[in-house]
């Protein structure tokens, strides 16, 4: 039969859409078939169970770079955490030097022995995910060389220190999670933060020692440097701190950061200042969570849905002064008062009752002024 | 109106925004401007590019810039009817308009004809798939042994 010939790219892209499973069988096929769907099989390995884990390691042992430049993505599944350790690691990476993005969240053995030589072996990594980890300030110190790196996620390392951004200053970096470690300081970590200057997303969430003068030194220039405000790009925010966290520090990081389309603060002291600021600085605000902010009120909360169409989500739990019995139109039931969340869908109503109110209240004022 | 010819010389006349579904003929009438020339299209034959044409008129309303959100990491090999329907072809012509599309860089099109080929893969055995595709085993012995070895870390799997 005449076919046309399709070019092993294309072939490869028709094989992506196949499981691990079709993609071996393609492989003894013929060689063309051998050779496409060896570069998808080995650009994203599941490697979901012990045994397959260490076959993983052995093959690549084996045929060293041939396969290990096919490797671009190492995405540890939950079920093989425990199994990953320093050595493995390093043997793997060492083949790889094309990896483009490495996961490895919740693995607790890693340590700079092994990241230090990822840094080394592989300088073209735009996503890492370390969190939980055992690595210290030298693992930073080495990653400085991986210069692509977009995504980093240092969640939960307990053995960093507080200049562990320093080696990241002016790089590329455009979403950073430091949720839960403790080692951020105001000092000198919120300074570091701020050189990161293509900075899209920030995560810290659970950060003990944040506060309002953390988010101050995050919304102001500094005057040594040229006088723009810090993380120009910044579209999510996530912060919860054990400090005090009010309206002066929110509201000044919500007035510097107008692209803002994702915000959360749980646990805050922010009053309904806040959200006004909010209302008028984030025109953008799509995703808003306030859990736990117990200052807060239903009015200021009406008032943003009604201005802020983009919104699609707010957080409330536990926000004791934000009521269901505040929000009649939705027809929640007496018996919980509190509300979680408000959806998309829920805030269409009370934009319209909102609107509604707005014109009976305009009538009653031009029927008043025609009475006069 | 844009103006279209095959390699076998055909004229099709089609609205501006149909053939914009093209990102190599938007480009072309971006770099070129207001033009009546007809653009050359030598890759693809009057046959294809009929078919091309009837895939664009009828997503024309599509939005255009959905295309990131393929990087997503599970493919759904799932198409929607009227796709199924159009790529319902003899497999010259389907693996044509594969090749069509990629180099038109309609990135929605291609998408589909591969799924339509992957779909024709799944589940089957080696042997069934060169059945399918009509090709030989043109392995020798050692390289098919080898082949095997190399990929050692998929037969836990498969054995389980």
């Amino acid at each position: 039969m005449h076919k046309p010939k399709v070019p092993p790219e294309l072939l490869s892209l028709i094989l992506e859409n196949l499981d691990q499973i079709d993609l071996f069988t393609c492989t003894t096929v013929n060689r063309t078939f051998n050779a496409a769907a060896t570069i998808v099989l080995w650009r994203e390995p599941v490697l979901n169970s012990a045994s397959v884990f260490y076959r993983f390691a052995a093959s690549l042992a084996r045929t060293k770079e041939s396969k290990g430049k096919l490797v671009r993505v190492l995405d540890l599944h939950r079920s093989v955490n425990s199994l990953v350790t320093d050595d493995w690691l390093s043997d793997i990476i060492i083949w790889t030097p094309l990896l483009d993005t490495l996961c490895i969240p919740m693995c607790d053995q890693i340590s700079d022995k092994s990241m230090v030589k990822l840094a080394k072996y592989c300088p073209e990594l735009t996503y890492l995910d370390v969190s939980r980890s055992r690595i210290t300030y030298r693992t930073c110190h080495h990653l400085r060389f991986c210069q692509k790196l977009r995504y980093l996620s240092l969640g939960a390392t307990r053995d960093l220190s507080e200049f562990a951004l320093l080696p990241f200053s002016n790089s590329r970096i455009d979403c950073l999670r430091l949720n839960d470690c403790p080692w951020v300081s105001v000092a000198q970590t919120a300074q570091d933060i701020c050189s990161l200057h293509h900075l899209e997303d920030l995560d810290m969430i659970n950060c003990r020692d944040v506060d309002d003068e953390f988010l101050l030194k995050l919304s102001i220039p500094d005057t040594d440097m040229k006088s723009f405000n810090p993380l120009p790009e910044l579209v999510t925010f996530a912060l919860s701190s054990s400090r005090s966290i009010t309206d002066e520090g929110v509201m000044a990081f919500v007035r510097a950061h107008p692209k803002l389309e994702s915000l959360t603060i749980y646990q805050s002291s922010i009053t309904d200042r806040t959200i006004n600021e909010i209302r008028v600085s984030l025109p953008n605000i799509s995703f808003l969570d306030l859990s736990y902010c117990d200052n807060i009120t239903s009015r200021a909360v009406r008032r943003l849905i009604a201005d802020n169409h983009k919104l699609e989500m707010i957080g409330l739990k536990g926000c004791l002064k934000v009521r269901s019995f505040d929000f009649v139109e939705l027809g929640n039931s007496d018996y919980h008062p509190g509300i979680d969340r408000l959806t998309s869908a829920e805030m269409d109503i009370i934009r319209t009752s909102e609107l509604n109110r707005l014109t009976k209240a305009q009538q009653l004022e031009s029927s008043m002024h025609d009475g006069q | 109106m844009v103006q279209l010819l095959s390699s076998d010389n055909e004229t099709f006349t089609v609205d501006k925004q149909v053939a914009e579904r093209s990102i190599l003929i938007k480009n072309m009438l971006e770099d070129v401007g207001e033009s009546d020339a007809p653009i050359p299209l030598p890759n693809v034959t009057a046959k294809i590019l009929k078919k091309v044409i009837d895939w664009c008129e009828h997503h024309r309303g599509d939005p255009v810039s959905q295309q990131e959100e393929i990087n997503d990491r599970k493919r759904l090999t799932e198409i929607d009817e009227w796709d199924q329907k159009f790529m319902e072809v003899d497999q010259e012509t389907l693996f044509e308009i594969i090749l069509a599309a990629n180099y038109l860089d309609i990135k929605p099109l291609l998408d589909i004809g591969c799924k339509t080929v992957a779909n024709m893969i799944k589940g089957k055995s080696p042997e069934e798939i060169r059945r399918t595709f009509n090709i030989v085993n043109d392995f020798t012995p050692e390289v098919r042994q080898f082949g095997i070895i190399s990929h050692c870390y998929f037969l836990a799997m498969l054995s389980t």
